[in-house]
């Protein structure tokens, strides 16, 4: 029976704790305050959007505001040009995106928390965005050396300054599972803050294209869209397209992986890719994470598998995009067999998720 | 209408989204943990790992620790970028002091994928390795199960692994 929409802490689910979002002037710091409690939490998903300026591009964040150097960082650096290591031991902050004057970012920090052993977070950024020119994109691993104190706060800084107008900050938790003996069931169709799932289409039969509808970026602010698909052609992989815009809007950085062999692709697009390499018959599954809010380009990060057959993976791809769109409010997403020729085999699967952090 | 939850009871919340399936911490006397699953239902999983020992941690599938199991990696180990393909006993893994985060996708009728991002500490403020995998069980069965498993005795204690599944 359903009872109404619920909001504040549910047990065993990701929520957004933490939401803020820079207007008015740039900010030299934003800390969320002693509302942590790594410890019994666990483990958080941090968030960060950056908008473009011309003098703040870096911003970074420090766990209970420890200044020293007391951080560290490993990533894989990927430009247009190369894909390089970098590293650093000694920092007094963790690097979330590497980015640029006037280029917008996107960062997802997932950080485990619990002390007794040092704190660890693994990142993957979009950093550097203009239009549909993209210029990096980065997986790190970050660590925290304290191994004693609780985590109580996060406390976001821009090295080159302030951290500038519209940037938005997300913290997501995990409130523990209680695993005693449920005394009732409660069943609601949304919970405030949490990840909902706002359209699932699984192919009934082979197809060519199908649309999720009747959502709202706006207020989403954030999609997480999964795909486990078969099927595929020589002539592409599924396309993505946003508001049905078909035009080369898109930018796009990617890094892969065949074998042993690295390589990058870049340039403007006409859609959201699922896929490196195309080839009939064979598995993609991926999830890629918009930031939809509109008032500024919309960057994209994708992890995925493509051309796969038995246990050969044909790729792995990393990608950041962009939407160059900077005001249409995002109402739907179209999937579309780029063969044209109905390769969206039977029982492949297209789930969309929406954030919703203010309800 | 804002329905209250009375915080003192315990009700099953059923919504569409993911729910936590799984949050088991170490004592240090465990060298598996494993959680019945219908990946035909649920979907998708997310599945985290914090290891604190020496050994790596693997996940599997329905018990499968043959050489079922397809890898794509980037690498970025001590400096040195590197990628590579092949086979393995597992699903996903997480290696020695690291941290994995991992997304798999259970279609029905189709084959298991999914990825994950890995980062492994050595000492101080030194990262040794990050890396990305991504995967595939060459097997188009339900998921019934989803195993963790030390490579060699049991997990230090403090070790945790959390799994959350998609529920309607």
């Amino acid at each position: 029976m359903i009872i109404g929409n619920l909001a504040g802490l549910i047990n065993g689910t990701e929520t957004v704790i933490f939401d803020y979002e820079v207007t008015g002037s740039p900010i030299s710091s934003v800390s969320t305050g002693n509302i942590l409690n790594g410890n019994e939490d666990g483990w958080y998903k941090i968030i960060i959007f950056m908008p473009p300026h011309a003098t703040y591009y870096a911003p970074r964040f420090r766990l209970n505001n420890d200044s020293g150097a007391n951080y560290g960082y490993r990533a894989i650096h990927t430009t247009t040009a190369s894909t390089t290591s970098t590293s650093h031991t000694g920092l007094n902050q963790v690097i979330s995106i590497d980015g640029n004057v006037n280029n917008a970012g996107f960062s997802v920090s997932f950080l485990y928390a619990k002390n007794g052993a040092v704190r660890l977070l693994n990142t993957i950024s979009n950093g550097r965005m203009t239009g549909t020119t993209v210029s990096n994109i980065v997986s790190s691993g970050s660590v925290w050396s304290n191994t004693v104190d609780n985590l109580t706060s996060i406390t976001f800084i821009d090295v080159t300054g302030n951290l500038a107008v519209g940037t938005r900050l997300l913290i997501l938790k995990s409130n523990n599972f209680t695993n005693g003996t449920p005394t009732g069931i409660i069943t609601t169709p949304y919970i405030k803050g949490s990840w909902l799932n706002v359209g699932t289409h699984i192919c009934g039969s082979n197809e060519n294209s199908f649309t999720i509808s009747s959502l709202d970026g706006n207020r989403d602010v954030l999609y997480l869209i999964d795909f486990a698909y078969y099927g595929g052609g020589a002539s592409g992989n599924v396309a993505i397209t946003i508001n049905g815009d078909t035009a080369n809007n898109y930018g796009r950085l990617s890094v892969h992986a065949a074998s042993t062999s690295i390589s990058r692709a870049s340039g403007a697009t006409n859609c959201i890719r699922t896929g490196y390499v195309a080839a009939a018959n064979t598995y993609q599954t991926g999830q890629i994470l918009i930031f939809a809010k509109s008032g500024f380009v919309r960057p994209v990060i994708t992890t995925l598998l493509d051309t796969t057959t038995g246990t050969t993976i044909g790729n792995i791809a990393l990608w950041a995009q962009s939407w160059n769109n900077t005001s249409s409010n995002i109402t739907q997403f179209t999937f579309t067999d780029q063969n044209g020729t109905s390769k969206i085999l039977q029982y492949s699967q297209f789930t969309i998720y929406a954030l919703r952090p203010n309800g | 209408m804002q329905a209250k939850l009375n915080p003192q009871g315990t009700a099953k919340i059923n919504f569409p989204g993911f729910q936590e399936i799984l949050d088991f911490t170490s004592a240090g006397s465990e060298s598996s943990v494993s959680v019945n699953v219908s990946g035909d239902t649920d979907k998708e999983y997310i599945i985290i790992v914090r290891n604190l020992d020496a050994d790596a941690i693997n996940i599997t599938l329905n018990g499968d620790t043959g050489s079922n199991y397809g890898y794509q990696y980037l690498l970025n180990s001590g400096g040195t970028i590197s990628a590579a393909r092949g086979t393995n006993g597992y699903i996903f893994t997480c290696g020695a002091l690291a941290i994995s985060t991992c997304v798999l996708l259970t279609p029905t009728s189709l084959s298991k994928s999914g990825y994950q991002y890995e980062t492994q500490y050595t000492s101080g403020t030194t990262i040794q390795v990050n890396k990305v995998w991504t995967k595939i069980w060459n097997n188009t069965a339900n998921v019934t199960s989803i195993t963790a498993t030390i490579a060699s005795g049991n997990f230090t204690s403090g070790t945790n692994i959390t799994i959350y599944a998609r529920r309607s």
